[in-house]
């Protein structure tokens, strides 16, 4: 949700500056259209849209993969083997710090995925259950 | 054979001291210049300055020439280096998989070549570097090592001639996009600025619109002839031998490599048909592997130009694990209705450009219409390329981006794979699916019916557990 805050308020501050600049020249109407818009990006983008995209967050590490589902609009699963895993951190920033959450993000040999939004204790039992059965080593 | 004979600590040749004294040298210009430029001193300085540097540069670098020496005993391979603390590095001989040559524009004046001993897990670089070796002692350390150079074996190969590299290069990937560009400056340009519009967009610019047109031809022209002898010299005398469990793959032209390859670590291939390649029936094929991500794009090549009815037999032959039963034509497609989908974005993409374009240039309207209708052509061909086929062992996943591109993977090597799907394509039960290797391709079908996508899905997780 602070993410989709972050980029999303900037936009609504942007669209009541227009609006301002607007007054003296158009027609009102458009004006007002503008600033209406305002609070509707900042209510889509910057709290429902979250809020959906956190609802929907699953995931599942199994013995030999870790299965993830996301999205809000655009429904995204993706199964990673076990076997793939090259390592596993967790991360924390100082934004995430305020709600003492944690990320686990898993690195492949094709790229990285990331389950946000995890307790501090989650974080690390995650991390660790990973690493351990992960730890057979690839054939590559 | 000649397991238990050695060789004593031997010099390289002497090239190895200009290459060093090259280096060097190299590090030097730079302190250089700032004592020049910050000194303002005059030219006679400068040169005084040069010749004291290139001394010192020959000097150390004979140093460091007397100073490195490899011999083989005790079934190790052992290179020592540096004049104040010398590096020392062993490699037992067992551990050793291959000696890649090198023949860099120094290397080929002084007739030598560089040795690259590449062990299992190593980059292309290899963990001992040998920058000058005589062809006869270079042989003499094949021999003893036990690795007989591939060229000399007799192994049946693969070699880019003189007519089809010539080819391969003028239907480069870069000159699909470039040609049309061309091609629609010289015979639109004419048209679009020969009215009033012209007339006064001509006034406003700084140069005349012709001379603009001149120019940008010129440096579209220049932009070619550099990309056609890029390819030349990249992969002039391309020649592919399959040596046991390894690929060795020679090409240069001012740089004579020999790459190796363990088969192992060959996760995929990607037969390319260009734009330019496909009428005639061509097309390039890459590799995908582990651990070279972040090579360039012809150190990935394995065949630079193909008939592509030749690719499953050179497959059979070359990477076996990757070959097809029956060709890869047989594959499974997204159904038709999904025809719509395919077409509707890359139209509507074109559709804007166009509107900005004629927001620009509004003479230029009719370029919206044109634009979303090839657009439009487009997203179908694509919906017409784009397929899938597994067969247990491979993942074959055909899509078109102006270039077909067919991803062979071996389903054991596989990275990840998913299906994703939109609001609308759930509403009309239709799903993408996407799979990733290891060199970070992912191939992606787009609009398959959700439920052969999920069923993909789940035929791809089961030979998880069998490793």
């Amino acid at each position: 949700m602070l993410n989709g805050l972050a980029w999303s308020a900037p936009l609504a501050i942007g669209l009541l500056v227009a609006a301002g600049a607007l007054t003296d020249t158009d027609p009102p109407a458009l004006a007002w259209l503008l600033r209406a818009a305002a609070p509707a990006v900042v209510g889509v983008a910057g709290v429902a849209l979250p809020l959906l995209r956190w609802r929907t967050w699953r995931y599942e590490i199994r013995e030999h993969e870790i299965d993830l589902l996301h999205g809000a609009l655009r429904v995204r699963r993706t199964l990673i083997p076990m076997t793939r895993v090259q390592h596993v951190e967790s991360e924390r920033t100082v934004l995430s710090d305020l709600f003492d959450l944690r990320s686990v993000t898993v690195h492949t040999a094709a790229g990285e995925h990331k389950i946000p939004a995890l307790t501090e204790g989650g974080a690390a039992a995650m991390r660790d259950r990973i690493a351990l059965l992960a730890r057979e080593p690839d054939v590559v | 054979m000649s397991s238990d004979a050695g060789i004593a600590p031997r010099r390289l040749h002497v090239a190895e001291a200009f290459l060093a004294a090259l280096d060097n040298l190299r590090e030097m210009v730079l302190g250089a210049l700032v004592v020049l430029i910050a000194g303002g001193q005059s030219l006679g300085f400068g040169l005084v300055l040069g010749l004291i540097g290139l001394g010192i540069g020959l000097v150390a670098g004979y140093l460091r020439w007397s100073h490195t020496s490899y011999w083989v005993s005790g079934r190790a391979l052992h290179f020592r280096t540096g004049v104040l603390s010398p590096d020392d590095t062993s490699i037992p001989v067992g551990r050793i998989q291959a000696i890649d040559s090198i023949q860099g524009p120094i290397q080929r004046v002084f007739g030598v070549q560089a040795l690259h001993v590449q062990t299992a897990g190593g980059g292309s670089e290899g963990e001992i570097v040998l920058r000058a070796v005589a062809d006869d002692e270079a042989r003499r350390l094949r021999s003893v090592v036990g690795l007989p150079d591939p060229v000399e074996l007799g192994l049946p190969e693969w070699r880019l001639r003189a007519g089809p590299l010539l080819v391969a290069a003028l239907t480069g990937p870069q000159l699909g996009v470039l040609l049309p560009l061309v091609g629609a400056l010289a015979a639109g340009g004419d048209n679009l600025l020969s009215d009033d519009q012209g007339e006064r967009l001509l006034d406003e610019l700084p140069d005349d619109a012709g001379g603009i047109a001149v120019l940008v031809a010129v440096a579209a022209g220049a932009t070619l002839l550099l990309s056609v002898l890029g390819a030349i010299v990249a992969f002039a005398g391309f020649t592919l031998v399959r040596d046991g469990d390894r690929l060795r793959i020679r090409r240069g032209l001012l740089q004579r490599r020999t790459a190796s390859l363990p088969l192992a670590r060959v996760h995929a291939v990607d037969v390319v048909e260009g734009v330019l390649r496909r009428p005639f029936g061509l097309a390039s094929v890459r590799i995908e592997t582990a651990g070279y991500r972040k090579e360039r794009a012809a150190a990935q090549t394995l065949l630079p130009l193909v008939r592509t009815r030749d690719v499953p037999r050179l497959l059979a032959e070359l990477l076996p694990a990757l070959a097809l039963d029956g060709g890869p034509e047989q594959l499974r497609r997204p159904p038709s209705r999904a025809r719509r989908r395919y077409a509707l974005a890359p139209a509507l993409a074109a559709a804007l450009l166009g509107i900005a374009l004629a927001v620009a240039l509004p003479r230029a309207w009719p370029a919206i219409p044109a634009l979303a209708l090839a657009g439009a052509s487009e997203g179908l061909l694509r919906h017409r390329a784009a397929g899938w086929r597994d067969d247990g062992r491979h993942l074959v996943i055909r899509s078109r981006l102006l270039a077909r591109r067919t991803l062979i993977a071996r389903v054991d090597r596989l990275q990840e794979h998913g299906t994703s799907a939109s609001l609308l394509q759930r509403r009309a039960r239709l799903a993408d699916f996407q799979a990733a290797v290891g060199s970070g391709r992912t191939g992606r079908v787009r609009h398959l019916e959700a439920d052969a996508a999920r069923s993909l899905f789940e035929r791809l997780r089961l030979p998880a557990p069998s490793r």
